[in-house]
């Protein structure tokens, strides 16, 4: 070891020790675990990495970044506290020092860690975990570095004095609550915002992905600072030891600056640049887009999607067009997303905004169809901007994956669409269509869409509403029975036990509704608010449900106790392909008596045993606000019907609701309900 | 190591702490004599370079104190009038600590450690926290750490302060030993300690250089100029306000004075020989001396 080595270990270890064999030490660390165990007692977040990037993460970067101001102006002014630093100053000794007792206020801090790390590591999976601790570990220490640079700084320079660190705390407390209640956290004051408190860039599928490079500019930045100002304390603190201007910390003041604003910079260039192509999502009003379609419709579609090089996806596209008018046309409207470029196509193609226009080379009559190719490619990306927060990648194809939905035009539309309208994805749902995808992606990208896989990058549906496509890095599928998983890797095996029991509750199900045929369901976690249309069939045959795998939790709950999720989910599939609804999403649904519902799911949950079926009800009921009763009397009526003529009891209750809903008509009370199930069983 | 001074002065805004010294100290053990706010601190603080001079120009063995701080630093060991250590850690770690911020390599370190311990008597408490110290202890340690790394320049403000008479012995007697290979620099109040140990001295007064030479010379200037005088209890008032009294005591009911002053006060003093107490007084109390000759 050099002698300049020793001298810096020696000072690291002697702060170090000097703050953590203080007492005040082993009762933070005590209160802070104490504290964090009570908040995340309860959820910490579906996965380690969620933990450590939502709630969890945030608030223990952004809590101790405070102790790490006031840690750093403990340990600047030490030695003049203890009247040591008359001593110390004559010693033959550099910058070391300062720079070695910063750093070990920063390790100090960075074992405030421990009990996070542990809650995270305990939600796990292992996978998940030791994915995002470099990342966590990082953050923190950057924003520790940085805060405990301030603390020092302002030691240095003011001198050892006690409005410091009430002056300390209160920049604390304005930098971070205060420029988000001001600013509603938009723009750049998410920069200044140094705590991170902000932060919540992640989504279990994309990981930081859809942040782009703002997390990385957002530690440049304070990498910038914190080194920065941690030279302008050895600076200042050199100037006055050696009575001259020291030329390497000024050049580590500046080149510290330089990157933290070129980072800045570059950081606000990018949310203005997004904030300029964002478009404004309000989830108020759902009217219907314009859409004219009462030309061309587009029978059946068949997409060989080519997404081996995502800097270029490209999309093969053939379409069995169809003349819905009355009258010939000689070209045809379609509607494609305008940073989609048409390279090739089998017809003439001129182009305006997201509007194609087709010249057929003669004049189709009305019903008569005829088969379009086209070509089109294009990396791209829409920004939206949710509430008041930043702008976030939404919709893509390039490098990182693909996520596509009908909102964005990803594959052509028959007529004039308003896609700038993301609002209204609901609309895009276009009549019933054959639809066959074929998807190519680059080794170890799982991808994954609505319709019914049929074998390895392939899914196909006769008669398809809408079709998205995922394709992602951390997208796996897996089929388990008639279930077809579609997860984030973390997330694969959890997801895989509620496709189990999704996929028993069909088998048990479906045979209650002979004239639905269903060949099995997609279960996707995927992410919240990107516009998944959860209510409209996504093929005949096959049940969607799409579930935010950030709240994969909230199944268990589900799963446990709640029969109206559950029965919205499948048995709305089945009520709603047993009566052949219609693709209209505002029109009126019709639903069966929920206490009908309630039954099936105990049903299918207690696997047909009466006395089990009869301890879910009760369970049920008594787990309703006010303890309900109410539930019970129709569904013990069902019972009763189980237990004295089996699922034939049963079959003859659904049979006569489908045949007849009308004879339900003006029968509302439980006892209503109750003696209208007997007298269609014909039980007692 | 020789220090020379030229033309020293620092100023706090309107008061002159030192003011225009210049000063050689050829080496070997120094005394800087002076009463309070003569500035003895400040020009103490200069040289071991915690301080700028507002002008004037030091050099430690011919390195610039001001140009080449560092290098001074490497050679200096320092006790400062008020200090602290890190009250949680013992008198072992601490010095260790410190030997190893005075760059003195591990093996030589341990055995430094324990050498000063050893002188200044802390052995038996090394391992004990020095919080708990008390402030004599703490004042031996002070001057333990200034032994660290064997300075060829001790610069020592007000040491003895808070030790009790052996131990003050003691580290007169240690300064002594040391100071045979290497300057040290002395400033306090009590000349006895001066006059049991040094070669050469300075005495400051109200920033300015009053003296400057050996202690015999410093007893010369008071030579002829000492008096033994008895006056009644009610004179007593009269002559202190004229001149300064060295000493006194009774005798018989009557106040028996040693002053120093230029004529025979109240003409019935007895001259004495002069000491190197009465050298002090008359070169830093040279003000009243003026002022009793204006009255009479
Ligand atoms: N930081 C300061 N600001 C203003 N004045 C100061 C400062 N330090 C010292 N002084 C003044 O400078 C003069 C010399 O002070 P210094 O401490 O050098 O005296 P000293 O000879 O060491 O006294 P003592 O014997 O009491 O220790 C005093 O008048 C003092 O008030
Ligand atoms: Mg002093």
């Amino acid at each position: 070891m050099t002698d300049l080595a020793r001298r810096v270990v020696r000072a690291w270890r002697t702060e170090l020790r000097l703050l953590c064999f203080h007492w005040t030490f082993p009762v933070l660390h005590l209160l802070w675990a104490a504290l964090l165990l009570y908040t995340f007692r309860a959820w910490v977040g579906a996965t380690a990495e969620a933990a450590l990037s939502g709630e969890l993460g945030n608030l223990t970067i952004g809590a101790v970044s405070l102790v790490s101001l006031i840690v750093g102006a403990v340990s600047a002014s030490r030695s003049a506290r203890t009247r040591f630093d008359d001593l110390e100053q004559t010693y033959p000794t550099g910058a070391e020092v300062l720079v070695a007792r910063w750093l070990a206020t920063v390790t100090a801090l960075l074992t405030t860690l421990i009990v996070p790390l542990a809650l995270a590591l305990r939600v796990g999976p292992v996978d998940s975990f030791t994915r995002t601790v470099p990342r966590y570990l990082l953050a923190a220490t950057i924003t520790y570095a940085f805060a405990g640079a301030i603390g020092w700084c302002a030691v240095v320079w003011l001198g050892n004095r006690r409005w410091i660190y009430p002056v300390l705390a209160a920049g604390w407390v304005a930098v971070s609550p205060i420029s988000r209640i001001m600013t509603g956290g938009r723009g750049i004051s998410s920069l200044l915002d140094f705590t991170r408190m902000n932060d919540a860039e992640y989504q279990e599928l994309w990981g930081r992905f859809l942040a782009g490079d703002l997390p990385a500019l957002f530690n440049r930045f304070y990498a910038g600072l914190a080194l920065g100002v941690l030279a302008l304390a050895v600076l200042l603190t050199q100037q006055r030891r050696t009575r001259r201007l020291p030329v390497l910390a000024g050049t580590l003041v500046l080149a510290g600056l330089a990157f933290a604003l070129t980072g800045g910079m570059r950081y606000h260039s990018l949310l203005t640049e997004w904030g300029a192509e964002a478009v404004a999502m309000d989830f108020s009003g759902r009217e219907r887009a314009e859409v004219a379609t009462d030309r061309e419709v587009i029978d059946a579609w068949a997409i060989d999607a080519d997404l081996r090089d995502l800097a270029r996806p490209r999309f093969d596209a053939r379409l069995v067009l169809r003349n819905a008018g009355s009258e010939p046309i000689s070209d045809a409207t379609l509607t494609l997303y305008h940073d989609l470029v048409v390279v090739d196509s089998s017809l003439p193609v001129t182009r305006d905004g997201d509007q194609l226009t087709l010249a057929l080379p003669e004049p189709l009559a009305p019903g008569a169809t005829t088969e379009v190719r086209l070509t089109y490619e294009g990396a791209f990306a829409v920004y939206v901007r949710y509430q008041q927060g930043k702008p976030q990648l939404t919709y893509f194809a390039g490098p990182g994956g693909v996520r596509l939905l009908p909102a964005v035009g990803w594959y052509p539309l028959a007529g004039v669409r308003g896609l700038g309208d993301l609002n209204r994805f609901e609309s895009q749902a276009h009549a019933p269509a054959v639809f066959r995808l074929t998807v190519h992606v680059p080794a170890g990208y799982g991808v994954t869409s609505n319709l019914p896989p049929v074998g390895d990058g392939v899914f196909a549906a006769d008669r398809a509403t809408w079709a998205y496509l995922i394709a992602a890095p951390r997208l796996r599928t897996a089929q388990v029975g008639r279930v077809t998983v579609a997860a984030p890797d973390s997330l694969l095996p959890r997801a895989r036990a509620y496709a189990a029991r999704f996929d028993a509750t069909l088998d048990r199900l479906t045979p209650f509704f002979p004239t639905v045929q269903i060949d099995g369901l997609t279960f996707a976690l995927l992410d919240g608010m990107p516009g998944y249309v959860p209510e409209t069939p996504a093929a005949d045959q096959q049940i969607l449900i799409v579930f935010d795998a950030d709240q994969i939790d909230i199944l268990d709950l589900s799963l446990e106790m709640d029969a109206q999720y559950f029965g919205s989910r499948v048995l709305n599939s089945l009520w709603t392909a047993a009566i052949g609804a219609p693709v209209d999403p505002d029109a009126e649904r019709w639903f069966a008596p929920w206490t009908l519902d309630l039954f099936l799911w105990a049903y299918a949950r207690e696997e047909g045993d009466p006395d089990k079926i009869a301890a879910t009800i009760d369970a049920y009921g008594r787990s309703l606000p006010g303890g309900d009763n109410g539930s019970k009397l129709p569904a013990r009526a069902l019972l009763d019907i189980y237990r004295q003529r089996g699922n034939a009891g049963i079959q003859a209750v659904i049979d006569r609701l489908l045949s007849n809903p009308a004879s339900l008509d003006g029968v509302t009370s439980d006892e209503a309900i109750a003696a209208w199930y007997r007298e269609v069983a014909g039980v007692r | 190591m020789e220090i020379v001074i030229e033309e020293l002065s620092k100023h706090y805004g309107s008061v002159r702490a030192l003011d225009g010294v210049s000063l050689r100290v050829p080496g070997g053990m120094f005394g800087l004599l002076g009463p309070n706010g003569a500035g003895k601190t400040t020009l103490m603080r200069i040289l071991v370079t915690l301080l700028a001079p507002t002008s004037g120009r030091v050099t430690i063995g011919g390195i610039d104190v001001m140009r080449d701080p560092a290098k001074v630093r490497a050679r200096l060991g320092y006790i400062p009038q008020e200090f602290g250590f890190y009250r949680s850690l013992n008198a072992y770690e601490m010095l260790d600590y410190i030997g190893t911020m005075k760059r003195i390599p591990p093996r030589e370190r341990k055995r430094q450690v324990e050498a000063v311990l050893e002188e200044v008597n802390l052995t038996a408490d090394a391992k004990r926290r020095v919080g708990t110290y008390s402030g004599g202890m703490k004042q031996r340690l002070g001057i333990a750490q200034a032994l660290l790394g064997d300075p060829d320049l001790l610069v020592v403000d007000e040491p003895t302060a808070g030790l009790d008479p052996e131990e003050r012995i003691r580290f007169r007697n240690l300064l002594v030993r040391i100071s045979g290979r290497r300057t040290v620099l002395l400033s306090t109040h009590i000349v006895a300690d001066v006059e049991a140990s040094c070669t050469g001295l300075a005495v400051l007064r109200q920033g300015r250089l009053a003296f400057a030479g050996t202690p015999e010379e410093l007893v010369e200037r008071a030579r002829g100029r000492v008096w033994l005088v008895e006056v009644e209890p009610g004179e007593w008032d009269e002559v202190a306000s004229r001149v300064q009294v060295v000493s006194s005591r009774t005798v018989g009911g009557r106040v028996q004075l040693r002053v120093v002053a230029d004529e025979n006060p109240l003409g019935r003093g007895v001259p004495v020989e002069p000491g190197l107490e009465d050298g002090y007084l008359a070169v830093s109390g040279s003000a009243q001396r003026e002022e009793w000759l204006v009255h009479v």
